[in-house]
């Protein structure tokens, strides 16, 4: 099943009113929408709210979802309107011309040249989640580095993989697990401690 | 079954895994957590910068506040009713054709057909002429070419509409 027909089922089950598949949703696009809303704000509070705000509206606008569009693409609208009216309501110019945004807004990479205004505690956040999964890779054994990083970062499928580490397929679907199991032992307790914290 | 939520995640399921595993997710916690730290994981070796933002229990609580959203499931398109659509569709037009092909075939023509016709199919054909005539003023005007109906005299109607 394609990353899109998952989406789908998630939107489904959230319009026969299951509320939390609607969470699975937010849990999986939340960090992606913040970043495609920071090329617009600059403030981390101004984007966590309207991140927030984006994913409301559109949990209120599924009925109208008819899966014409993958579901990000249709959030990623949602997102640019709720940030355009925040900067308007606010009387704030976005700091980009909407002219040039893309379609999805991931090729487009301006925000790495913008001032950021993280506040320290978000930045501090953001430092110390990336090290420890750096960190958890780097300890990994080496098979399991190679089949996380082929797969999360050169986007492989699993038979790509199992051809390119030359093992069966099975091997491949058990590394990238216990990889990611690895990962999220040691990123854990790191998350305990920022649970109910606004950064 | 998180092997399966880390499968799911790289959409390595096939559908029916798929629909199992989502539905065990609703119902698991622990299911759950994986896929949040699971995502997490993915977003963070892609470097995005913006993996600390966590909105997943304010937008719940804003959600649980809304109307619960109950909606059709239109949006699904299936193959096989735009089909069977499509069947009925041509099944119409065919019909119609041939009903304007026997108007406009000639006099002739239609004594002929009516001269070989079984005592039950000329029935069945009056019977289909009173339909038009009964429905006419349902029919648009526009675009519809009038013919006059050379047999009608038999029959009784004057004219008729070609097609629709």
């Amino acid at each position: 099943m394609s990353d899109r027909d998952i989406d789908q089922q998630l939107v489904a089950r959230a319009q026969r009113g299951e509320k939390r598949a609607f969470d699975l949703l937010v849990s999986k696009y939340q960090r992606r929408l913040a970043r495609l809303l920071s090329r617009f704000l600059r403030d981390s509070a101004d984007i966590e709210d309207v991140t927030q705000e984006a994913f409301v509206k559109a949990y209120r606008s599924l009925p109208a979802f008819r899966g014409e569009s993958a579901f990000y693409t249709w959030l990623y609208r949602i997102g640019i309107n709720t940030a355009k009216n925040f900067l308007s309501a606010s009387s704030r110019r976005p700091m980009i011309n909407s002219e040039i945004e893309d379609e999805d807004g991931e090729s487009f990479d301006m925000a790495s040249q913008l001032p950021d205004l993280n506040t320290p505690e978000s930045e501090l956040m953001n430092k110390q989640i990336l090290a420890t999964v750096n960190a958890a890779v780097e300890r990994l054994p080496e098979e399991l580095r190679t089949a996380i990083s082929l797969r999360e970062m050169d986007g492989l499928s699993y038979d790509e993989i199992a051809r390119a580490m030359d093992c069966p397929i099975g091997t491949v679907r058990s590394r990238i697990f216990r990889a990611r199991e690895a990962i999220a032992t040691e990123l854990r307790p790191l998350l305990g401690t920022a649970k109910n914290k606004r950064w | 079954m998180k092997q399966s939520v880390s499968e799911l995640i790289d959409s390595e399921l096939d559908e029916r895994a798929a629909r199992h595993v989502i539905a065990a997710i609703g119902s698991d916690p622990s299911l759950e957590q994986a896929w949040n730290d699971y995502h997490l994981i993915g977003d963070a070796l892609r470097s995005n910068s913006r993996v600390s933002i966590d909105v997943r229990a304010a937008v719940a609580s804003r959600v649980a506040q809304e109307p619960t959203v109950l909606a059709p499931r239109r949006w699904i398109r299936r193959p096989q009713a735009r089909s069977a659509g499509a069947a009925v569709l041509a099944a119409s037009v065919s019909f119609a054709a041939v009903i304007a092909w026997q108007q406009l075939s000639g006099p002739g023509r239609v004594t002929m057909v009516a001269a070989q016709s079984s005592p039950a199919a000329t029935q069945q054909f009056a019977n289909a002429d009173a339909y038009f005539l009964a429905h006419q003023e349902m029919t648009a005007d526009q675009g519809l070419v009038k013919v006059t109906y050379a047999g009608a005299g038999s029959r009784g109607a004057g004219t008729r509409r070609a097609g629709n």
